[in-house]
């Protein structure tokens, strides 16, 4: 018979290792604020590392799920994750930081409602994609409006980045469901505009963006971040300062150890470490697609592809925004930034991957085997 | 079958999986261009804010006389501050603060008294002793921080030479001036690593680079020779309430300055920065910047053009009644019965200005005014020193015979004390120009003299054998002539007298003069000229020759038992000095003989009190008199 224990021992080592660098990282780059604010240097490792122990229940737990059983509740899946991000909006609930309603607190800890529902939509759509069609046009009308009403509710906190995480992560998961190249340009055309007319909006993304343009301008207050990055990933070089030698997290670099590490990995370990972490993430991201490909039906294949564009954009966002590529949004590193949430659902949607390859396994060898008759 | 097929989606999944690692390529490009290309740009950038740099002051150079006596020093000076948030007791900081520097309480109260800041400086350049008074009661948020500050060791003494460095160090009057580029040195830095707000990170390596301490400026000015030249003009001012004085002492045939006084003045340690004006008129050097109608002084310029021209034969006899008449204006000799017939020599000595008029007249005025550029009479004489003014003379083209006449004896001409200085020292000297300086040399603690000085002695402007005759001239006007009061037995000293009205705007001011005394001495291979001038000098004496006079005789006397020369008594000394005897000892003698025994000694004396018995002398047993020094006997039962 077929061997069913065929784990992916690469994908969930590669993603160990991610976790420890972070931790390792997240040290460095937050230890002397840490010290500062809390007078304890651990504060901020220690926090994740609960995170990391929860994470990897919830990695193993994901392997023992059957991938149908999210079918069967993808629409309960789209109405929590709906319904989580509108009860930040509930004075109680909800936690204001850094100007944005973007948390929610369960008393002990606050957790980040918007870190779940961008994988609840990936359920959803891979499952609603299974059942219908895209080649007609009707059948597009729910999963946009899905998107739509996650995105708005989003952008209410507000939190762009996540918004064009979602919307990156959606195309993703149309162009592989198979939607129709007319479709999809009809399509651009409305968003496009929407984005420009969102951004001028709000003036900060207007002076983010002008920041973004020319930093050394604007040095002292929109630019300062983006500034402050460069001079950590300039100052690391080819090589790198050496592990916990950076400059830059003395206070300099604002969101070290969430947002903005992979500046301190630049700085610390240099062009090399840096291109290292790319490289390790492009081999995760291969790996996902892998795993999609050979899934063993279109419904897992699809939630592995909306799995694998989520980390492979996130991770693309975050790397971008450091090196001045885009202009900044906050958005964490998969794996490496501090944040709980972040991680543990992040582990989470590895286990599912982990999982729809498990299952792939079996039928794929049935499937060679029936070729071969 | 219109259902997706698997291997459609992978071939879209591929392309989608293209597309991003084609941007993640693009990623590590633009990775390559911040890490790699750009990096020493942008790291450069960043360097300034990673640290902090604390100046660290360099100690100032010392100032020295010409034999290492260090007449402007430095010293350590502590300023106090204090870090309110820190703060326990601020009554009692502010108590202790305020009895340690001698302020008042409130005041020091209000100043610490703030929140909010989170520092204040509250007193600067305590002593070491008022710092202990405060540091030793440990309060909380008080601190120290130690820095170098100029100290003079003799307060207002040399303060016009000298200079002073304005609040932030930089010269900016006389050699604290003129040197300040080697006096300052090179400020060092400690760069302290720091976060965002300037806190010191936790290991930090402090970089350190060290300041570099000014250099030892050597001045050729002799610290006994500037006492007695400061003494002299604040006995002048005092004597004579005059406006003020100054002296200049130099060495003739080299330009080096050996004392340079002015009245007067004010201490360098204590510098009245409140009053500009008076400040600034006190702390200017009048012997160099001051322009005035020097008078008779100027006379010993016309005698060696004179000699020099040979304008009148030696046998000529000069006839003088009191004026001369020039272009049809009368001109009085000073003393209005006049002088009769005189030499040259005598006309020297009597200071006569008919002679005068004679010379400059039959010179004329192109070869006069030839001699007095070569003398630099109308330039800077280029003294290291800042300020220096220049002479004035009137434009040749509209010197008229009386001007010119005029001009012989020292008026309607204008010239600094250095340059009048600078021009005798040329007629003495042997004839040649030289450049008055004051700097020694310059010395590094690390790399021994880096700059050395040798005197400038430039074109011949008379002739030896002229600049030996004037010579001879001037020693007769002490010995025999109006400059008298300077004459020291048995030490060749030579000098003129001069007496200028002063103007005031244009107009003669009456009862004002300049009085003034050049004169010089000289022994073995040294040589001395000192230009001592009175400015306004109150009463009805103001003669040169009776109120600058005796002051150079005295400055002159000082030198001599300073160096310890020896007198050289002529033949005229010793009929007028009498022989050497040691003193008897007259100690309980009866009267009589005491008496006796003085005047076997050919001694002349005086008794006082009353009595039958010797009960003190003056001078002492065995000191050395002379046969006309007056010995005082005083008697007693």
């Amino acid at each position: 018979m077929i061997k069913s224990k065929e784990i992916n021992f690469k994908l969930i080592f590669c993603v160990m290792i991610l976790c420890c660098f972070g931790l390792v990282m997240q040290y460095s780059a937050s230890s002397y604020n840490a010290l500062k604010e809390t007078g304890d240097s651990l504060f901020y490792v220690k926090k994740q590392l609960i995170a990391f122990a929860v994470g990897i229940v919830a990695l193993v737990c994901a392997t023992k799920v059957n991938t149908e059983f999210y079918k069967k509740i993808k629409w309960y899946l789209l109405v929590v994750s709906i319904v989580l991000l509108a009860i930040i909006f509930i004075p109680v609930l909800g936690v204001e930081k850094y100007g944005a309603r973007r948390w929610l607190n369960l008393g002990f800890f606050t957790v980040q409602p918007s870190e779940f529902s961008k994988f609840g939509l990936m359920f959803f759509l891979s499952g609603y994609i299974h059942d219908h069609k895209l080649d007609k046009i009707r059948n597009l009308i729910i999963p946009l409006l899905a998107t739509a009403i996650i995105c708005v509710l989003i952008m209410l906190e507000p939190n762009m980045s996540i918004t064009m995480l979602v919307g990156l992560s959606v195309l993703i998961m149309l162009i592989c469901g198979g939607i129709k190249g007319r479709y999809l340009l009809t399509l651009a055309l409305p968003v496009l505009v929407l984005v420009v007319i969102l951004i001028f909006a709000e003036p900060y993304r207007v002076k983010r963006i002008l920041a973004f343009i020319n930093p050394w301008e604007n040095s002292r207050d929109e630019g300062f971040q983006l500034i402050q990055s460069f001079y950590a990933l300039s100052g690391g070089g080819v090589f790198g300062v050496g592990l916990f030698n950076s400059r830059q997290k003395y206070t300099f670099l604002p969101f070290a150890e969430s947002d903005f590490i992979f500046s301190i990995i630049g700085e610390e370990l240099g062009f090399v470490g840096a291109v290292l972490l790319i490289m390790l993430f492009i081999y995760v991201v291969f790996l996902g697609v892998k795993i999609a490909i050979n899934a063993k039906n279109v419904y897992s294949s699809l939630l592995a592809v909306g799995i694998t564009s989520v980390i492979a954009c996130q991770t693309l966002l975050n790397v971008a925004v450091v090196t001045g590529s885009i202009p900044p949004t906050g958005l964490p590193l998969p794996f490496i930034s501090n944040g709980g949430s972040s991680l543990v659902v992040f582990m989470y949607a590895i286990g599912v991957l982990v999982r729809i390859g498990k299952e792939s396994n079996n039928t794929h060898l049935l499937y060679a085997r029936h070729k071969m008759k | 079958m219109s259902k997706i097929t698997n291997s459609n989606l992978g071939k879209r999944l591929l392309a989608v999986f293209l597309v991003i690692a084609f941007v993640f390529t693009a990623i590590i490009v633009r990775l390559a261009y911040l890490q790699i290309i750009a990096s020493k740009n942008i790291t450069n950038r960043a360097i300034s804010q990673w640290t902090r740099d604390l100046p660290m002051q360099a100690t100032r150079g010392n100032i020295t006389d010409r034999n290492g006596v260090v007449v402007a020093d430095t010293k350590t000076a502590y300023t106090v501050y204090v870090r309110p948030n820190s703060m326990t007791d601020v009554k009692a900081v502010a108590g202790a603060i305020a009895s340690a520097i001698g302020k008042d309480y409130d005041y020091i109260y209000n100043k610490i008294n703030k929140k909010g800041v989170s520092e204040i400086t509250v007193a600067k350049k305590l002593s070491k002793e008022q710092m202990m008074a405060i540091s030793s009661q440990n309060f909380n948020g008080v601190y120290f921080a130690e820095e170098s500050v100029r100290y003079f060791p003799y307060g207002d003494f040399m303060s016009q030479i000298l200079g002073f460095t304005n609040v932030d160090g930089v010269g900016q009057f006389g050699v604290e001036k003129y040197y300040d580029k080697y006096l300052k040195g090179v400020d060092g830095q400690i760069l302290t690593q720091t976060d965002l707000v300037g806190k010191e990170l936790p290991d930090n390596i402090t970089g350190y680079l060290p300041s570099i301490d000014g250099m030892t400026v050597s001045l050729t000015v002799d610290f006994n020779i500037q006492s007695f030249a400061e003494k002299i003009v604040k006995d002048a001012v005092t004597d004579f309430s005059a406006k003020g004085a100054n002296c200049i002492v130099m060495n003739p045939k080299t330009g080096e300055i050996l004392a340079m006084a002015q009245a007067p003045t004010f201490d360098l340690n204590n510098i009245p920065r409140d009053n500009l004006d008076a400040l600034y008129s006190m702390a200017k050097n009048s012997m160099i910047s001051n322009v005035y109608e020097p008078g008779s002084t100027f006379k010993i310029l016309t005698t060696a053009i004179g000699l020099e021209e040979n304008t009148y034969p030696d046998s000529h006899r000069f006839y003088c009644n009191g004026s001369r008449i020039v272009d049809g204006k009368r001109i009085k000799c000073w003393r209005s019965i006049g002088h009769g017939s005189q030499t040259f020599a005598e006309g020297v000595c009597n200071s006569c200005n008919c002679v005068f008029m004679d010379i400059a007249t039959k010179v004329g005025t192109t070869t006069m005014y030839s001699y007095l550029r070569k003398f630099g009479i109308n330039e800077k004489t280029g003294v290291d020193l800042v300020g220096e003014g220049k002479g004035i003379m009137l434009n040749e083209s509209i010197v008229k015979n009386v001007d010119l006449a005029r001009i012989g004896f020292g008026q309607a001409v204008a010239v600094t004390p250095i340059g009048l200085c600078s021009a005798v020292s040329s007629c003495i000297n042997g004839g040649n120009k030289i450049t008055p300086y004051i700097l020694n040399n310059i010395t590094d603690s690390n790399f021994g003299v880096v700059q050395g000085n040798t005197p400038m002695v430039g074109g011949r402007v008379i002739s030896k054998s002229t600049s030996d005759k004037v010579k001879e001239m001037l020693y007769g006007v002490v010995e025999n002539g109006s400059g008298k009061y300077a004459y020291i037995p048995g030490y060749k000293i030579g000098g003129k007298t001069g007496t200028a009205q002063k103007y005031e705007n244009g107009v003669i001011a009456r009862g004002k003069y300049v009085s003034s005394f050049l004169g010089f001495m000289s022994y073995g291979n040294d040589d001395y000229l000192c230009l001592m001038t009175v400015d306004e000098p109150v009463g009805y004496v103001y003669y040169g020759s009776l109120v600058a006079g005796p002051y150079v005789g005295e400055l002159f006397a000082n030198i001599i038992n300073y160096k310890g020369y020896k007198p050289q008594y002529s033949e005229n000394d010793l009929k007028v000095l009498g022989k050497i005897t040691p003193m008897p000892n007259l100690m309980d003698m009866s009267v009589e003989e005491a008496i006796k025994v003085l005047e076997n000694l050919g001694i002349p004396y005086e008794v006082e009190g009353e009595g039958d018995k010797v009960i003190g002398q003056i001078p002492a047993p065995k000191a050395d008199v002379r046969y006309n020094t007056v010995a005082l006997v005083r008697i007693g039962s």
